[in-house]
């Protein structure tokens, strides 16, 4: 088992690995920008080490900085969270050919799955549903239309370096194609330096729900059952629940195998989370991979009663997985509102301040993950996430209450929220009734629903 | 069953790393069971985070939660050298040479003080100034932090109020 873990991150994930790594045990040694000096994941690691300045590319983007300081104070092995170096494999690579344990999956997978149109690919051969589109990247508009007329429209045109929605644009039909191409191309090339595109079939307003897996060194995979994110804003999550609230038992258990069969096909190891599209009728297509752990993964942890932060820290460090897939089973249903410093009134744009006081809600079924405290400063340089609520209840309805109670608890001075706008998401028909997709926020905000 | 043969199936719980045996032969009947060792419970060697959440708690209690920073800046004589970087110090530019700078030495700007070593790049550290060197705070060959002190350094030619 590891002696130390350096955690190349910040925020209630630090904080979140750091609790992990207590009780395995294991020291911890936190990084940090002069922006982060008064953090709590500072405060809460045996050690702690400034990296840089506050802009992201020179801390926590810093590899040579973070390499350096796992070095300086002999961490065994470097747990990256998520976001920031979670998914660059250039830097698991750096840390696997410095002699330190990179937490989470290979430099190799990283890359396969990092590339969007080789793991279409990938997942294609492995007999994974994907979404019908093209079967490789394409760089010419003429080839692309070509192709387009064998998939069918509405069609999504995507890059293949992307994520995050850049690079991204729908063609409707056949006229508008080259335009919608070559402008997704453009912006493409200036995003990711890259002009492989390739296309999919546009599913409206799907569903997203995604399967969490884990997977040891010794061949083992196991599926925790799946997440609906629906609820999300510019493909930015803001709720996320377990189990899907509409999935048929059948699709679940076909699904998960799915899922797993995707693992496999890449010889996946630690955490990672499959992400499908899922039409009205419960057909589903696999979307990507994410090769880290997610934000929303405590929703997972309440209904399998499984710590993933842990096993992940122990796959790592060579054990085997503590559970069986047979072990796993969905009890009750979890719900989890990020709470953002954030102005929904105003476009939601960020509002970054001095956080002066905090009550955080609590009791049975209520886990809030978070690093925020009475006097902490949300600074403009990273993102605004103040801290996560998650519920468990023993069905959605009791969950949902819940949520309600916790939010109406929940204070925040000094900082505009999204309080109030989730409050108001748990109060609606559509949402109640399980019924939100994808479309759903754009619909909230325009009172259709 | 003799107690030569309850030795011999004990040695066998040990060697397996069992936490229980049980052998039915005819009409006897032995159950070997050791108490299960919880290693994970073993007294934990870190630290208490008590005493950091009470940093904190201390922290919190003043008026914000920036501590003042600028060691020298308020002394305009006095010139901080900060690290730019995580790395390494070297107070030479090698382990047999003499270090670059003394206590005491006047230096020029732009002179080399010091190497800040990460991932196998030297960085050199330089007087931003004219000055003495003052102070060094950091020992040769530890780690440290981006914008710790390392040198303090009189600005030289600063006429005494």
């Amino acid at each position: 088992m590891f002696k130390k873990i350096l955690i190349a991150n910040r925020g209630e994930i630090a904080v979140r690995i750091i609790r992990a790594c207590r009780a395995l045990g294991i020291k911890t040694v936190a990084v940090y920008s002069t922006a982060d000096r008064n953090s709590l994941h500072t405060y809460l690691a045996d050690e702690s080490v400034c990296i840089g300045p506050a802009a992201a590319r020179d801390s926590y983007l810093n590899t040579t900085a973070i390499l350096q300081a796992a070095k300086g104070k002999g961490a065994d092995a470097i747990h990256p969270g998520y976001g920031f170096l979670s998914e660059n494999s250039t830097f698991a690579k750096l840390c696997v050919e410095n002699g330190i344990t990179w937490i989470g999956p290979s430099p190799e997978v990283i890359d396969r799955m990092g590339n969007k149109s080789q793991a279409r690919r990938t997942m294609m051969d492995a007999g994974v549903p994907v979404v019908p589109g093209s079967a490789r990247g394409v760089h010419d508009a003429e080839a692309a239309l070509l192709e387009a007329r064998e998939i069918g429209w509405p069609i999504m045109i995507k890059a293949s370096s992307g994520g995050g929605g850049k690079g991204m644009r729908v063609s409707t039909c056949e006229a508008d194609f080259i335009d919608q191409f070559n402008i997704a191309q453009r912006e493409s090339q200036n995003a990711f330096g890259d002009n492989t595109m390739y296309m999919e079939r546009f599913v409206q307003n799907p569903r997203h729900v995604e399967v969490q897996i884990i997977a040891d060194e010794h061949g083992n995979v196991v599926a925790l059952g799946e997440r609906d994110c629906s609820v999300q804003r510019n493909h930015q999550k803001m709720i996320e629940e377990s189990p899907c609230p509409v999935l048929d038992e059948a699709v679940r258990k076909q699904m998960m195998d799915d899922a797993v069969k995707a693992a496999r096909a890449v010889g996946y190891t630690s955490a990672g989370t499959i992400e499908f599209l899922m039409d009205a009728a419960q057909n589903y297509y696999f979307m990507e991979m994410n090769t880290r752990i997610q934000v929303e993964h405590c929703v997972t942890e309440m209904v399998t009663h499984t710590d993933l932060m842990c096993e992940m820290i122990r796959v790592a460090a060579g054990e085997p997985l503590s559970f069986a897939q047979d072990d796993i089973v969905l009890h009750g249903h979890a719900i989890e509102c990020r709470v953002n410093a954030e102005m929904p009134e105003k476009g939601f744009m960020p509002s970054p301040g001095v956080i002066t006081q905090t009550h955080f809600p609590g009791g049975n079924g209520v886990r809030v993950d978070t690093a925020t405290y009475d006097g902490f400063e949300i600074t403009p340089y990273y993102d605004s996430m103040i801290a996560k609520i998650i519920v468990h209840g023993r069905d959605r309805t009791e969950a949902i209450a819940k949520m309600r109670t916790a939010l109406e608890e929940m204070v925040v001075v000094g900082v505009s929220t999204n309080l109030d706008f989730q409050y108001a998401i748990m109060e609606n028909e559509t949402f109640c009734k399980g019924m939100a997709d994808t479309g759903f926020i754009e619909k909230f905000l325009r009172g259709e629903v | 069953m003799d107690t030569a043969s309850i030795k011999e199936l004990l040695a066998i719980m040990d060697e397996g790393d069992l936490t229980a045996l049980r052998i039915t032969e005819g009409d006897t009947k032995i159950e070997l069971e050791r108490e299960r060792a919880h290693a994970s419970l073993a007294p934990s060697n870190l630290p208490l985070m008590a005493e950091r959440v009470g940093e904190l708690l201390n922290i919190r209690d003043s008026s914000n939660g920036i501590t003042a920073g600028g060691d020298a800046s308020a002394d305009e004589s006095v010139i901080a050298v900060n690290s730019p970087m995580v790395g390494t110090f070297y107070a030479a530019p090698s382990p047999d040479e003499e270090p670059f700078v003394t206590v005491g030495q006047e230096v020029l700007s732009g002179q080399t003080l010091a190497i800040v070593e990460a991932m196998k790049m030297m960085y050199e550290i330089t007087a931003p100034a004219p000055g003495i060197v003052s102070e060094i705070l950091v020992a040769n060959g530890s780690q440290v932090e981006f914008e710790q002190p390392l040198f303090r350094l009189s600005a030289s030619g600063v006429a005494n109020a």
